[in-house]
């Protein structure tokens, strides 16, 4: 048999079919991959949805997850489907990952100072003002609208739980924003916190309560917790059940084991897999496209509400306590946790090497952590009929 | 620096004065350290030479709290901070001691690094000075207000 031009054009063919939008994809999880290892930005997730998302644009390896393509049924395979379908369609990753989150979280500093827990509610205004403002665009409907607004969680399993129960078709862009943001916490943060306060609030000391709280209270928390949101917003269930499951995990202090597995096998094995998936969902024109800019541009200021509504609220805290609660400590209630508690800490050192809010803000933080949880409840539950 | 053990009820306490001509006068009990007034001329006047007779005011000062043990604990350690002690600003865990005694300090320099919630905080000289002791190890874990360096 005679080799002719067209056997060879077969071979590169994977070259031809490329597209545009597939080069940008690749060049995209280069940069990701880039991120992550020479920036350290959240290395662990970037690396997977990086090499996911150049995978995924390979021509003719099939690796690629296309979300609109699923949605109408048209693909049915591939090496990631079968992952796919099993951990984000479910929402089972994003539960399993909770499990493991809530096992290495300590709610002790939010025990010790129970008022924090108003900051932590502050801090989730950005994903309501961005679900308004993004409806208000015209280009997006309700659910997508929620979608895109819980970017504001800053928290990736509980926008990937979102997201593919209200709006499967944008999981890719959703899920992407989310753990860039996440990545870039002290770059989005700095800047606004410096900007939205003086420096004579940058200054104000606050000085570590010690306040013990008894075990009893640290085992009856994650119990009560789930039971009172279980009620208040079922739909936050899945979410606030698996976290506060691997927080009981840690407190009993009777399961080690489970702890170092919910905490390190589970965790990072369910890491593995929801990296690669979320990457290889971002396929060519299916996701570089208009949209998803607009997504990632509704996705920062949703992060910057946060950030602004909590220190607002912390000035709003500072006044009432007579210019004894520093505004710094507001932007810690979001969902980043700890990232967000130890950018306060660091911003506030800048200015006064010797005055710490570490455990102010990690109270902060993890009420931080509940708030996001629950506004996703609440959102699933105001949607989903 | 004047050191003595003080039997009063039948419990023995150990009392250091870092500093006997410094006002408020400074007195660290069994490790906790308490800023003391003195008020009379007698006592004030007896910096001149350290001996421990003339000296037994500090104790009864000390004593209406139960030196140890207790959570109750009034801001006294942050107080002294800025004088001569450096103590804990949160509980945590000591990574490093980048200091080594009799090295002179000077405002800002990094004494030692305190771990705390996972993150490494580097605890500095509030002022001046030289290094008299060092009370801690890297690995020991501090509560809240232990006296981690004394400067001088």
């Amino acid at each position: 048999m005679q080799i002719g031009w067209d056997n060879l054009l077969d071979l590169v063919s994977s070259v031809t079919d490329l597209t545009w939008a597939n080069v940008l994809m690749i060049a995209i999880g280069c940069v990701l991959i880039y991120l992550a290892i020479a920036k350290e930005y959240e290395p662990v997730l970037l690396i997977p949805i990086g090499v996911g998302a150049i995978l995924a644009n390979i021509p003719g390896a099939g690796m690629g997850i296309d979300l609109r393509a699923i949605a109408s049924g048209e693909q049915t395979s591939g090496v990631f489907y079968p992952l796919y379908k099993a951990g984000i369609e479910t929402e089972l990753f994003p539960l399993l990952l909770f499990i493991g989150i809530g096992a290495m979280t300590d709610f002790g500093p939010l025990l010790a100072n129970p008022r924090m827990v108003l900051v932590g509610a502050a801090g989730q205004f950005g994903i309501f003002g961005v679900l308004l403002l993004a409806l208000a665009s015209g280009r997006f409907s309700l659910n997508e609208a929620a979608s895109i607004g819980i970017i504001g969680a800053i928290d990736g399993p509980t926008s990937i739980f979102v997201s593919s129960k209200l709006a499967p078709h944008l999981l890719a862009a959703i899920a992407v924003c989310a753990y860039t943001y996440m990545s870039l916490v002290p770059i989005i943060m700095m800047p606004v916190m410096r900007l939205l306060t003086t420096k004579k609030e940058r200054l104000i000391r606050m000085p570590y309560i010690e306040r013990p709280v008894s075990k009893r209270t640290r085992i009856l928390f994650p119990i009560i917790i789930t039971l009172l949101v279980g009620f208040l917003a079922p739909q936050a269930s899945p979410l606030i059940g698996t976290l506060m499951f691997g927080n009981l995990l840690r407190e009993s202090g009777v399961v080690d084991r489970l702890v170092k597995s919910a905490s390190n096998e589970i965790a990072n094995v369910t890491t593995i897999f929801l990296g690669l998936t979320i990457g290889a969902t971002m396929v060519g024109t299916s996701f570089a496209n208009l949209q998803t800019l607009i997504i990632l541009a509704l996705g920062i200021l949703a992060f910057v509400l946060d950030i602004a509504a909590g220190i607002l609220f912390g000035k709003l805290l500072n006044v009432a306590t007579h210019g004894k609660f520093n505004p710094l400590i507001g932007a810690a209630g979001i969902s980043a946790f700890p990232m967000a508690a130890r950018v306060v800490n660091r911003v506030g050192l800048e200015e006064d090497y010797d005055n710490f809010l570490l455990m102010h803000a990690m109270g902060a933080n993890a009420a931080g952590q509940i708030a996001s949880v629950i506004a996703g409840g609440i959102v699933l539950a105001l949607l989903v009929k | 620096m004047p050191a003595f053990d003080v039997e009063i009820l039948g419990k023995i306490y150990h009392i250091d004065i870092p500093d006997p001509g410094a006002t408020p006068l400074q007195v660290i009990v069994d490790g906790e350290p308490f800023e003391i007034g003195i008020i009379g001329t007698e006592v004030s006047s007896a910096p001149a030479k350290p001996a421990a007779p003339p000296h037994p005011a500090p104790a009864p000062v000390a004593l209406p709290q139960p030196p140890r043990g207790t959570v109750t604990r009034p801001a006294v350690p942050t107080d002294t901070n800025g004088v001569n002690t450096v103590v804990a600003p949160m509980p945590g865990t000591i990574l490093s001691v980048n200091v080594v005694v009799g090295q002179s300090m000077d405002t800002g320099q990094v004494l030692c690094v305190l771990e705390a919630m996972k993150m490494k905080n580097p605890i500095r000289a509030t002022h001046p000075g030289t290094v008299v002791e060092i009370c801690v190890q890297p690995g020991q874990t501090v509560p809240y207000g232990e006296v981690l360096i004394r400067l001088a």
